[in-house]
């Protein structure tokens, strides 16, 4: 029986070292209490982060037309009326005030010729609110986030892979359970607060524009701790992430690539959207294009390799290499010249809009001491995320959170309470995660990996219907109570092993795409990020719900451990009649 | 459209990984696996696709899969690369970066590398009034240009100075980041007297890191514009300040200058004026060693054809130095007066054996000094035009192994990697090896960019001990800078018996026989 190595007591915990735990970190050690941060990954250069490109929104002060009001229309009904309000409201009011504080940190946005912030407009914003840095807001950002977290007293422990919270007696957050990935340490942590930072899930699918290891740990966490968890079917699509050359596979093909006058073919060299959308054509919507790729592929129409051309030889070649020179020199380097060649795109998996139910310090509703922030809080979005909307959410929210984390933990000091940790969650835990290094036989994680990701792109992507994803919810269901207990790792090391961090992956990754599927299951109409096929059309009737799912853990099978309720939307300031949405009535 | 049909054959590469776990193995070995290969197969998925049918459960590290988080830096064939964007070639090295210490297999341990830099550099502003502070466009276009930075730590691995001396020297990518600072125009922090505190004059430019930077990032272009700055602001170390007194006072870098500088000329009768300039350098005109290739350079141009002049004691420093030590100022004011001569004389071209001055010449000349139609070639390119067009041919001079020496004016500045290895394989009997680093891995430096002599005498004796790996006889090189350093570090290790010479010498000799 393995023991625990360290035990490491902190005032507030927060696992996850992209944008939203950085900044939790850095706010909550502003106000004297004990950080400490833990990130599976390298802090800032892990998770979506440091990749993210185009802007950060929020900047609606420069503009005399624009407004908070006019962001949180926008936010909300882009959403699809799903976001829950009050977080909304935060969330633009304190947008502004977040993109000042990171020039203060050492980053600076672009600039107009009189001085002022270069403004870009984004799809789905009424006015140009979003301030950038070139086509890398997110390495600007986090430059300035890692320069900021050095110098705050916060403890940064780089590969440390939390895998569990424990929970104490009376319901509250006591800590975490976590394995060093250099040298397999077990750790616990005791803490009076956690914030959960942990990014998104957009990597349980193969073709995937996100951070590597964002398989949802931070919601498999919280759900088996009692929490709620929301708007899980609303997975966003990019429409064309680029296919082949298979190097740059599940890297976005910029949107510019079509309003330039890209065209779309299938194997048979038909342009297909002519079929789909004789008026718009390729500049159709990115989720209606989507789903057009998607049919193709489901006609058996994908080209050999598995995806559909994009076509940009018809346009001059100078014209390419002025409008899109980046897309134009990324191909280039893999050895590709689309002026003369075409290449192939598919739909990708780029941001999870639903995460853990949380009030408006973004502390979950249903355990006290339990934050979540960045993409794994719930709420803001609803169902579809404006684009550069992400980036200053994850400063909102981590402010928030780290503030509120804080004033919590100086509480509990002062009243002189002690996190209790319960050690037979440790245990069994402990149990847990070393089991798929001691086993004798078994199966290779990086099999059940690939064979579960090929589920998820077949019955849970782009286009649903209830037949595959009761399909999906049974082959899961076997993996998990079949094949997960027999996972083996190659070899029983514990310094960096890549198979054992894959196999512990497996259970966010199963779990959490369960719920994802047992949430489409249960939405019988299609709106936003999510499509039914056999409920093809928005039903706010009946719709103007969020699904939200918890965690049975008496029941026997995996689709039943996961309860999935459909609850009213949050509305606060704007009703779906002032918004005038269609068909509310009879 | 036309369609591109997919292969059906498929193909497969081999991949030699270094493996090492220190939990379990006493010593770093090599194994070679099979991938699959698919067109612009990147390192990624040939290590994804490795550990899924070898089981071989190869350590490395991944993030964005977008080339923007730097996480997944590796080594192939011994340049740094990110492994989600290097493509995967039938048998290439992969490996851990050089220069930090290993966890397992590809995996470096980095943090405290990372941590340390942003802890020194304080980013940001402290307690200001909060809002944006109206900034011109332009003022930010050096820091923006280093905004792509991932800080991925493949420059480091790569840098001389770094390497051989760090407490002397924070390395490339530290400095980029108190460079991007330095240029924003927010910043409060002195960053030049922090950038000079760090060793930005012990920076080399041999530009190792910009050749290799997986973001393409111009790092040692904003070294100089650093340089620029701290000249500006006039916070330099002594041996900078000395060396600008002897270029403005002597006219040449080295302090040589007068009889001294053209006194291997005496006996060759070149003219004095002429439309072909054999510009000498103060790199080959300071060292006795130097003077002798002189000599032999312009006898062999002379002999193949070429009707040289030279300017005998009124040839003065071409002001690279100036330029690449940041007198922005000074540099201007002597290119133009050189310019002005070189004018007056009636030149129309110049060749010179140092790759400095033809770079000088060729690249800073017409962005500085104004556009001249002066062609500049090097002495070597000379050779191979006339070795090629066949005027010259050489001859054997019994079997020999050498390895070639790249100085990073020739390679990197010029980008003259093949040419060198052509003259020498038209040299019956000379077999040439490589040294495990590459052109692209580490040279030393050149002409003594770097300010500080024991940094530069390091690099030498590291480079020596690479260049002596292959169990070469001689090391051939293409500059008197590096001929001299390479000479002083064969004394300091004892290794004498490695002949060094210059590619014009080695020539010269093959024409003799
Ligand atoms: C290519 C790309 C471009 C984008 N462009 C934009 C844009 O222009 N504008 C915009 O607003 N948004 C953009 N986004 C979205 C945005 O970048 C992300 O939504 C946002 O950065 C998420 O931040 P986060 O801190 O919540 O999570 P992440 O940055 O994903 O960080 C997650 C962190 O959690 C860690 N972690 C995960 N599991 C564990 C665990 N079990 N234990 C410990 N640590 C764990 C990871 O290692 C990582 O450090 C883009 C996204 C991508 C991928
Ligand atoms: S994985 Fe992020 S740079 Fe390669």
């Amino acid at each position: 029986m393995p023991e625990v190595d360290e035990v490491i007591e902190t005032d507030v915990l927060v696992v996850g070292g992209g944008g939203a735990g950085i900044v939790a970190a850095i706010e909550a050690a502003k106000h004297g209490v004990e950080v400490t941060l833990a990130v599976k990954g390298l802090i800032g250069h892990s998770g979506c982060t440091p990749a993210a490109l185009g802007g950060i929104a929020g900047f609606y002060v420069r503009d005399p037309r624009d407004s908070w009001w006019q962001h949180f229309c926008d936010t909300v009904l882009g959403g699809s009326f799903l976001s829950d309000q009050a977080l909304v409201e935060v969330f633009v009011k304190e947008a502004p005030m977040a993109l000042f504080a990171l020039e203060d940190w050492g980053c600076i946005w672009d600039r107009d010729e009189d001085g002022g912030p270069y403004l870009r407009q984004f799809g789905g914003h009424t006015y140009a609110r979003s301030v950038s840095s070139g086509d890398r807001s997110g390495s600007e950002m986090i430059k300035g986030l890692k320069a900021r977290l050095v110098r705050s007293p916060v403890r940064v422990l780089d590969e440390v892979n939390v895998t569990k919270l424990l929970i104490d007696a009376r319901g509250e957050v006591a800590g975490a359970t976590a394995v060093s990935v250099r040298d397999g340490k077990f750790i616990v942590f005791k803490a009076k607060a956690v914030v959960l930072a942990t990014g998104g899930m957009g990597r349980v699918f193969p073709l995937a524009y996100t951070g590597d290891w964002n398989v949802g740990d931070g919601y498999y966490m919280a759900m088996l701790a009692g929490a709620r968890v929301v708007d899980l079917e609303m997975l966003q699509w990019h429409p064309t992430a680029i296919w082949w050359p298979p190097g740059l596979r599940g890297m976005a093909g910029s949107e510019a690539l079509r309003s330039e006058g890209g065209r779309l073919y299938n194997k048979h060299g038909e342009r297909f959207m002519i079929k789909y959308s004789p008026e718009w054509l390729e500049v159709a919507t990115r989720d209606f294009i989507s789903r057009s790729i998607y049919r193709e592929y489901m006609a058996g129409n994908a080209t050999e390799r598995g995806g559909v051309y994009l076509s940009l030889t018809h346009i001059p070649p100078e014209v390419i290499e002025k409008r899109l020179p980046s897309m134009f020199a990324n191909i280039k380097s893999v050895g590709i010249d689309i002026r003369t060649e075409p290449f192939e795109i598919t739909p990708a998996a780029h941001y999870t809009d639903g995460g853990v139910v949380v009030n408006v310090m973004f502390e979950s509703e249903d355990i006290p001491g339990l934050y979540a922030v960045g993409e794994t809080a719930g709420g803001i979005h609803g169902g579809n995320r404006l684009g550069s909307n992400s980036l200053p959410d994850l400063m909102v929210t981590g402010i928030r959170a780290g503030q509120a984390a804080s004033i919590r933990a100086t509480r509990l000091k002062k009243a002189g309470m002690v996190a209790k940790v319960p050690q037979d969650q440790v245990k069994e835990e402990m149990q847990r995660v070393f089991a798929p290094l001691e086993r004798g036989d078994g199966i290779s994680p990086l099999e059940l990996r690939d064979r579960h990701l090929d589920l998820m792109w077949k019955y849970v992507s782009v286009i649903r219907d209830g037949k595959g994803l009761g399909q999906a919810v049974a082959e899961m269901d076997a993996m998990w109570s079949q094949e997960l207990p027999k996972v083996r790792v190659s070899d029983g090391s514990k310094t960096w092993n890549y198979e054992w961090l894959e196999a512990l992956d497996l259970y966010p990754r199963l779990f959490m795409s369960q719920a994802m599927a047992l949430s489409a299951l249960l939405r019988t109409e299609s709106r936003a990020n999510h499509y039914r096929e056999d409920y093809p059309d928005t039903d706010n009737k009946n719709w103007l719900k969020n699904i939200e799912v918890t965690y049975d853990p008496s029941a026997s099978s995996l689709s039943k451990m996961i309860k999935t309720t459909a609850r009213p939307v949050r509305v606060t300031l704007l009703t779906p009649e002032e918004a005038g949405l269609p068909g509310l009535a009879d | 459209m036309t369609i591109v049909s997919a292969t059906a054959e498929t193909k497969t590469i081999k991949l030699t990984v270094y493996r090492f776990n220190p939990e379990t193995d006493a010593e770093p070995r090599y194994e070679t696996y099979e991938a699959e290969w698919l067109p612009s197969l990147t390192a990624i998925m040939a290590l994804t696709y490795i550990n899924k049918h070898s089981r071989a459960n190869i350590a490395f590290r991944r993030g964005c899969r977008e080339a923007g988080c730097g996480a997944c830096t590796i080594s192939v064939n011994g340049v740094p690369a990110l492994a989600c964007r290097a493509l995967a070639q039938d048998g290439d090295v992969l490996e851990p970066l050089k220069g930090y210490p290993v966890i397992r297999d590809l995996v470096i341990d980095r943090t405290q590398q990372t941590a340390e830099m942003f802890r020194k550099i304080k980013y940001g502003r402290e307690g200001k009034p909060i809002g944006f502070i109206p900034a011109k466009p332009e003022a930010i276009g050096v820091s923006r240009a280093l905004t792509i930075c991932a800080d991925c730590h493949g420059c480091n691995s790569i840098c001389p100075p770094w390497l051989e001396s760090p407490a002397r020297f924070v390395g490339p990518m530290y400095l980029a980041n108190i460079i991007r600072a330095m240029f924003n125009p927010l910043e409060e922090y002195d960053r030049v007297a922090q950038a000079v505190d760090m060793g930005l004059y012990n920076c080399t430019l041999c530009r190792a890191c910009t050749t290799s930077c997986p973001k393409d990032i111009e790092i040692t272009e904003s070294m100089i514009l650093a340089r620029q700055r701290a000249v500006e602001e006039d916070v330099l170390p002594e041996e900078v300040r000395e060396i600008r007194r002897n270029i403005l006072e002597t006219d040449s870098l080295y302090g040589v200058c007068g009889k001294e500088r053209a006194s291997w000329a005496t006996d060759l009768g070149i003219p004095k004026s002429g439309k072909t300039l054999f510009f000498a350098s103060c790199e080959y005109s300071a060292t006795e060693g130097g003077r002798a290739v002189l000599a032999r350079a312009a006898e062999l141009l002379q002999k193949a054809g070429s009707s040289l002049s030279y300017l005998y004691e009124e040839e003065q420093c071409c002001g690279a130095p100036l330029y690449f030590y940041g007198f922005q100022k000074e540099f201007r004011e002597k290119a133009a007066k050189v310019q002005k001569l070189l004018k007056e004389t009636g030149v129309e071209e110049i060749i010179t054996p140092s790759p400095a001055c033809a770079y000088t010449f060729r690249e800073l000349y017409p962005k500085y000094a104004g556009d001249s139609n002066i062609q500049v070639r090097t002495v070597l390119e000379v050779i191979l035009e006339k070795i090629r067009s066949k005027a010259i041919s050489l001859k054997a001079m019994g079997n020999r192994k050498v390895v070639f020496h790249d100085p990073a004016f020739l390679s990197r500045f010029l980008g003259m990697v093949e040419e060198p290895r052509e003259i020498l394989a038209s040299i019956p009997g000379i077999s040439l090896v490589e040294p495990k680093y590459y052109w692209g891995a580490n040279t030393m430096g050149d002409g003594g960019l770097g300010a500080s002599e024991e940094v530069n005498s390091k690099i030498a004796q590291a480079r020596l001990r690479q260049l002596a790996e292959g169990g070469a006889e001689t090391i051939v090189t293409a500059s008197a800078a590096d001929s001299a350093r390479l000479k002083q570090a064969a004394q300091a290790l004892g290794r004498e018996d490695m002949e060094i010479v210059d590619l014009i010498e080695l020539v010269a000799r093959a024409l003799e026989v």
